[in-house]
């Protein structure tokens, strides 16, 4: 127990002293995961969005691989991923591996299904006299995917804080596709995985206290705009 | 002349008929009231010719084209739907009133204008600004309906438009929809439970009920104004007492079972009483019908034991009379 009191003295003494190399960890983390939320979102919210608005055949097949891709495994969306930017890879010329790039692939490829499930989701049990309304008043397809999608904008903004929250928190992708190269592609989970493993308790804890503050702002951003709608 | 033309259609929701029509016209130039209960069938039809549903057989036909799976788009946007808990979407009242416009692709200084004009029309202009979530129920139901005024539609539908309204707003809203049938709109179509806005608001009254439509009867009533020096309603010069106070009233209907058929005239306290004669007689379930001519054609209610011990016949002199409270005005 004194070690871990210790440890977190030290832990804050580091956050307080504005270490660099913590900060810069700490931004690493922050701008890839942004990064990724943004690309994701530029496929997954219209594909939400249409999916839930069509009606097509094989459309609850592609729910349930939807929500299989959801489930996926980090390590897995990692394994994969290495497989096609290493050297030997389909993109390996690209030299993308061990790179934020990759990183950021590895995060948007693993949030879109799940962002696309909670735009689905939210447009599915969205009023029906949203779409009803939307006929009335004369708009077409595109038109009312649209209209649709601003009107659930707090739902969709909802969807990307969640997705955000959970590359900011995985492991597996940033560690195998990043390299947890230090000052390059070293984020708050793969450092705190490095730093536990070398003995450095109180290094690791700091970036422990950092990610659990970002988890619970997360949260309270979904809890107000839960709370608006 | 019909408008709507329905021949031999049947509308089917969730895999249940709701409504089988034979053979069904809806007028041009007047306002039709669709009377019935709650889940009879109303909501469906007006779903049908607003080009919402397509009916499951049969034909319906607007302005004499068929509408089809190609055309009932087009529909859509000749018709203005306000439908029972109209829809605003998450903006201001303003913004949804011009919504409508602006997907038609009209620009935005004119869907401005026609917003402004639409929503001054109801008398909520002061709502402009308001975010159209914090609006009432009735504010809401105006809102919805100035977003459908403001597109300038063919036909006007309304699904229970006064249900959410207090009896201010439903004077109000009676007077918009008089002034809407000579304001080009080529018919409104209403759906209410309520058989005396029916009777006030509609020149013809379609009853849903049983998964059937049918015409109904108006009985006894007329059109005329109030003279207010002789606390009577003058009807094309056939003066008729009512009870209370009436200003503004444009129709009245007369009870047909509280009229008094006699034949000599009665020392009564019936403050209107009438010579004529009898122009028909009818037998239904509620008793006889006694059609007679007093200067207006009045329909009265008698025993089948009345008409027999009055003998009364077509051609017969008689007296009819009523008390005020005979009279509804609307």
């Amino acid at each position: 127990m004194e070690y871990y009191a210790e440890s977190l003295s030290r832990a804050w003494q580091l956050l307080a002293s504005g270490e660099p190399s913590l900060a810069i960890i700490v931004i690493t983390s922050v701008s890839t995961s942004l990064a990724a939320v943004a690309c994701a979102a530029l496929v997954a919210i219209p594909v939400g969005v249409l999916v839930a608005l069509a009606r097509f055949r094989g459309k609850s097949a592609l729910r349930h691989v939807l929500d299989a891709l959801t489930a996926l495994p980090t390590v897995v969306v990692g394994l994969v991923l290495y497989g096609l930017l290493s050297r030997r890879g389909l993109f390996g010329e690209f030299g993308l591996l061990f790179s934020p790039t990759a990183m950021i692939i590895g995060q948007a490829v693993l949030i879109a299904p799940l962002m696309a499930n909670l735009v689905l989701g939210a447009v599915e049990s969205c009023d029906p006299r949203l779409a009803e309304t939307c006929r009335m008043l004369g708009a077409n397809r595109w038109q009312q995917a649209l209209l649709v999608t601003l009107e659930m904008r707090r739902a969709i903004v909802a969807a990307t804080v969640l997705c955000f929250g959970r590359a900011l928190g995985e492991v597996g992708v940033a560690m195998m596709l990043g390299g947890n190269i230090e000052g390059h592609t070293r984020t708050m989970t793969t450092a705190i995985a490095l730093e536990t493993s070398k003995g450095e308790f109180a290094l690791a804890l700091a970036l422990g206290i950092v990610l659990v503050a970002a988890a619970l702002l997360v949260n309270l951003a979904l809890g107000r705009l839960r709370g608006a709608r | 002349m019909a408008l709507y033309e329905l021949w031999d259609v049947r509308l089917v929701r969730a895999a249940r008929t709701v409504l089988e029509l034979p053979s069904l016209d809806i007028d041009e130039h007047v306002i039709t009231a669709l009377l019935g209960p709650n889940g009879a069938g109303k909501s469906t039809l007006l779903d049908a010719l607003a080009g919402l549903l397509a009916p499951a057989r049969g034909t319906l036909r607007y302005a004499g084209n068929v509408i089809d799976a190609q055309s009932r788009a087009a529909l859509l946007r000749r018709v203005g739907y306000v439908s029972q808990q109209p829809w605003l979407f998450d903006r201001s009242v303003q913004a949804n009133v011009e919504l409508g416009l602006r997907l038609r692709g009209v620009t935005t200084p004119a869907a401005r204008r026609r917003a402004d004009a639409a929503l001054a029309q109801l008398g909520i202009e002061t709502l402009a600004a308001r975010p159209a979530r914090e609006l009432s129920g009735g504010e809401t139901q105006r809102v919805a309906l100035a977003r459908a005024l403001a597109l300038a539609p063919e036909v006007l539908l309304l699904d229970e438009p006064f249900n959410a309204l207090d009896v201010t707003t439903v004077d109000t809203m009676k007077h918009v929809l008089r002034d809407l049938r000579t304001a080009g709109l080529r018919a409104v179509v209403f759906a209410t439970h309520d058989a005396t806005l029916a009777l006030a608001l509609a020149d013809v009254t379609l009853h849903v009920s049983d998964g059937r439509v049918t015409r109904g009867k108006r009985m006894n009533l007329f059109g005329g104004a109030f003279d207010a020096r002789r606390h009577a309603f003058d009807v094309g010069g056939v003066m008729v007492h009512v009870a209370g106070h009436i200003a503004g009233g444009t129709r009245i209907q007369i009870d047909p079972a509280r009229i008094v058929v006699s034949s000599a005239r009665l020392e009564s306290s019936l403050r209107n009483v009438y010579a004529g004669q009898v122009i028909a007689l009818a037998t239904d379930d509620d008793g006889i019908h006694v059609t007679l001519d007093v200067g207006l054609r009045l329909q009265a209610l008698l025993s089948r034991e009345s008409v027999t011990a009055l003998g009364l016949a077509p051609g017969h002199a008689v007296w009819a009379g009523f008390d005020p409270h005979a009279v509804r005005v609307y």
